[in-house]
């Protein structure tokens, strides 16, 4: 494959990683939002592999693999677990509704572009790329505030997390390997704590609606 | 030298370690503890001893990390008079604390109080050793929440907890203040080594060193107490155990002073003619408001505490003389009324310290520190109401005890004023004649202190059971008792080291025999002598020659005893006796404009005046500073914050979109520039 096919190829992906990014805000089942964030994942780990092999970076591409692995499947297994273990309703439960934050979304994105476009990125893949990645990050925080539950905010928390790492690939190629790798470890360490506090709240509240926790002010 | 400094740290690190590490055996323990506490401070009197004797310095660096420059210490004479002070006092207090601290081991918590005791006297020493801004401000942050510990010692207790949140916020507000000070000086001199800033002095712009002679006076005015910044003062102090109190009010508090110098004479250049003036004001005011609320007290630590304030005034009276003669470039006279604060220093540090470590081991055997409730324990404690005495002579400046040297020459320092301009001309008398009447205050205040709780009968049960203390807490007394006496006969000596040193610090050379006749103190233009020790030789041996002549002319004979007249009454019981409240009314009513004393009499009968059931009464003074600038300011934050609840909802999401918000505003905000 010649370079400029990958090259279009990437920026194809980009495009699908924004409508998954969509996808995640839009979806009004929490099955639907998880598996959309498996999909967002996906394509992370597919652009990461392809910037790997068109830099000939090799630890690129055994960044992807483990996004692919853990992102695509662990994650997203752990969270239809938690789903399964506490028997909690499907629905996503929101502050504002589906429509308007499709237009805050929207909003995002033009923003993530406005602010971007002052940076003077000289590599094309970084000029398309970082707005994508605040983007995402927006979207991440998006999803933290406007949700109810305890569980989406987990979700939302990842998110951003993984704009953060579309960042760091794209502008720099990737932190050093060993960074990384600690990032994912912290991921996954987050996700099971994240996950047994839901538990904890569970317990505490019977329920992980997070609204009820404003008993604890002082 | 240098080995004799490290070896204080070392013995000051093995007592704590001890503290923590050694036997179960409260006892051993205990000793161990404070024997390596009363070793280290041997040893820091030894060298700081050679320091101000040789007038030689000495150095020790540690390089490694060096971010903000090495750590670096040097005892010079003025760090070594501090370490003097701080050495000795601790020795006192450490034998004294053997006996203290062992008849309740639960209530003092050893280990703790053990582990805190050493950190905070070894940053004390380090503070002023060190010749660097940011370590220097490391020690002087383990000193204060070391003391903040022993402090909340008892915290069961809920009034000591509430002194112990006073004092850490006072001393934060001061640390910040001291902290920003230094900055201004790292970003004049680039560095944070004391001897760049005092490389770069001469260059500092006026309105930048005004600043920081601001920041440090209010800065280290909030450590050393001086009005309005002592609110903590007398709440922390009598809260700690009393050989920990001995220590803040004798020592601690004069680390301030040390930063106070370093400041002034070190780290500022040429100083303008207003600054004088200006410190003068405040520790006048000082003075008079610390000895007159010290006399509306009941509570003999806290009494002890204000008159704390007091004697800071006193130092500061000197160090602001210094400011205005050094302005004036009248060095003798500048070099005089330091010398003459640095000796105060000292002498503070020895009576307030016995003084302290007295009230201390009267609270040990009565258990309270309420004057109403003691009396008449010179029968049943005579070493330590001989103690007491020492302390409260020397306080009020009374002859033959060291109080009274330094105080002459605080007031020949004020009166020299009378040869400056005609502004300071006009109010140097004013201010020793000011400075006479908190003399005559504090005496009165100490005869009350000293009649109430030592004279009389006792007025109530605690006395009853009270003794003489064992012997480790007599000996810690005596140490400093003696200390007072030598600092008294010593005078002319001490002034001529003291001398030196405060010649050194201004810049200049001091002349032999400027200051002292042989046996002589004199004035720097010489129209004024004294002799401290003749003066205490001739008092001496007139009251042993009246004692031993009384003895030899009468004999034992002469001594009759008989019932005390009782005017008729059936018996004489002690609420008939002069009481704290109703010896200091006199004072209370003419100094009532400042006191506001505010009395409460509720009577309750049974439809006739004479058929009284019940009655009471309630008499308090107001602190203005309390009720003026300090509840109002509380109120004011507890108000805002009060206010700032509401956006403190309890939902995670709406913090959320706080954080979310500020990011897109900063984004915008960020590409706009």
């Amino acid at each position: 494959m010649d370079a400029e096919f990958i090259f279009s190829l990437i920026h194809f992906l980009g495009l699908l990683l924004l409508i998954a990014s969509f996808g995640i805000i839009a979806s009004p089942q929490l099955a639907a939002c998880i598996r959309f964030y498996a999909v967002h994942a996906f394509l992370l780990a597919l652009i990461t592999g392809l910037v790997g092999y068109l830099n000939h970076i090799p630890h690129l591409v055994a960044l992807a693999l483990l996004t692919l692995l853990l992102k695509t499947v662990v994650i997203p297994q752990v969270f239809f677990w938690i789903i399964r273990r506490l028997g909690i309703r499907k629905e996503v439960e929101s502050y504002i509704n589906i429509p308007f934050s499709l237009i805050l979304a929207v909003l995002l994105v033009f923003l993530s572009f406005y602010v971007t476009e002052k940076m003077r990125l000289t590599s094309i893949a970084s000029r398309e790329f970082v707005p994508l990645a605040v983007a995402t990050l927006l979207f991440g925080m998006l999803v933290m505030t406007s949700r109810k539950k305890a569980l989406t905010q987990v979700l939302g928390l990842l998110l951003m997390e993984n704009g953060l790492f579309l960042m760091a690939v794209t502008l720099t190629f990737g932190m050093p390997l060993l960074v990384e790798l600690g990032i994912f470890f912290d991921v996954l360490v987050g996700a099971v704590i994240m996950g047994i506090l839901v538990f904890k709240i569970r317990g505490a509240f019977e329920g992980i609606d997070v609204d009820q926790m404003t008993v604890l002010k002082g | 030298m240098k080995s004799l400094f490290l070896i204080q740290i070392f013995f000051y690190l093995l007592g704590g370690a001890c503290a923590f590490f050694s036997s179960r055996n409260e006892a051993i323990r205990n000793a161990a503890t404070l024997v390596s506490a009363i070793l280290a401070g041997g040893v820091g009197v030894v060298y700081s001893l050679l320091v101000l004797w040789t007038g030689r310095a000495f150095s020790l660096e540690f390089h490694g990390f060096s971010l903000f420059g090495n750590l670096q210490f040097t005892v010079d004479p003025l760090s070594g008079f501090f370490i003097f002070s701080i050495s000795l006092l601790s020795v006192a207090t450490s034998i004294f604390a053997i006996g203290y601290t062992r008849s309740h081991p639960g209530k003092y918590k050893m280990r703790l109080s053990g582990f805190f005791y050493h950190l905070f006297i070894l940053a004390m020493i380090l503070v002023v050793s060190s010749q660097n801004a940011f370590y220097f401000l490391i020690f002087w942050e383990v000193m204060s929440l070391g003391s903040y510990v022993l402090v909340i010692l008892e915290h069961e207790n809920p009034q000591a907890l509430r002194a112990g949140i006073l004092y850490l916020i006072m001393t934060h507000i001061g640390t910040a203040l001291i902290l920003a000070g230094f900055l201004l000086l790292f970003i004049h001199s680039g560095s944070f080594s004391f001897e760049a800033f005092r490389l770069h002095q001469a260059t500092l712009p006026p309105g930048l060193k005004n600043a920081i002679f601001f920041m440090a006076l209010a800065g280290f005015g909030t450590k050393a107490g001086l009005i309005p910044f002592h609110i903590w003062l007398p709440e922390a102090h009598p809260a700690a155990p009393s050989h920990v109190s001995a220590l803040m009010s004798g020592v601690m508090i004069k680390t301030a002073i040390y930063g106070l110098l370093r400041f002034f004479f070190n780290f500022l250049g040429e100083i303008p003619a207003w600054w004088g003036p200006v410190v003068l004001a405040v520790a006048m005011i000082s003075t008079l408001l610390g000895i007159l609320y010290a006399l509306m007290e009941h509570d003999l630590k806290r009494l002890l505490a204000f008159s704390s304030i007091e004697n800071i005034g006193i130092i500061l009276l000197g160090v602001g003389m210094a400011l205005l003669f050094a302005s004036m470039q009248q060095w003798p006279l500048a070099i005089f009324s330091l010398t003459a604060a640095l000796y105060h220093t000292l002498n503070h540090a020895a009576f307030k310290g016995l003084l302290f470590l007295s009230a201390g081991s009267v609270l040990y055997e009565t258990h309270t520190p309420d004057m109403e409730s003691l009396g008449g324990l010179i029968k049943k404690m005579p070493f330590t109401a001989f103690c007491f005495l020492v302390g409260a002579v020397a306080i009020s400046a009374l002859p033959p005890l060291n109080g009274f040297v330094s105080e002459w020459m605080t007031f020949i320092a004020l009166l020299a004023g009378c040869e400056g301009p005609a502004a300071i001309r006009f109010f140097s008398p004013i201010l020793a004649s000011l400075l006479g009447l908190a003399g005559a205050l504090a005496a009165t205040c100490f005869v009350k202190a000293f009649g109430i709780v030592f004279l009389g009968s006792p007025r109530s049960a605690c006395v009853e059971e009270a003794g003489e203390v064992p012997l480790s807490m007599k000996s810690g007394m005596a140490v400093m008792a003696m200390a007072c006496f030598a600092l008294a006969l010593g005078a002319p000596w001490i002034v001529q080291i003291l001398g030196t040193l405060s010649a050194s610090l201004v810049g200049k050379k001091l002349e032999t025999d400027m200051f002292t006749q042989t046996l002589f103190l004199q004035s720097p233009s010489g129209l004024s002598q004294i002799s401290p020790t003749l003066i205490a030789i001739a008092l001496g041996s007139l009251i042993l020659g009246a004692f031993i002549g009384t003895r030899f002319i009468f004999g034992k004979a002469f001594v009759k005893q008989g019932p005390s007249w009782d005017c008729g009454l059936p018996s004489l019981v002690s609420r008939m006796q002069y009481t704290a409240t109703g010896f200091s009314k006199p004072l209370r009513r003419i100094f009532s404009f400042l006191y506001q004393p505010a009395r409460r009499v509720e009577l309750e009968d049974e439809g006739h005046e004479m058929l009284r059931t019940a009655e009471r009464f309630e008499s308090k003074i107001t602190h203005i500073f309390d009720d003026f600038i300090y509840k109002p300011i509380s109120k004011m934050i507890a108000d805002v914050s009060e206010k700032a609840k509401r956006i403190q909802t309890g939902h995670i999401q709406l913090y959320l979109s706080y954080i979310f918000i500020t990011l897109i505003l900063l984004l915008l905000f960020g590409i706009r520039r």
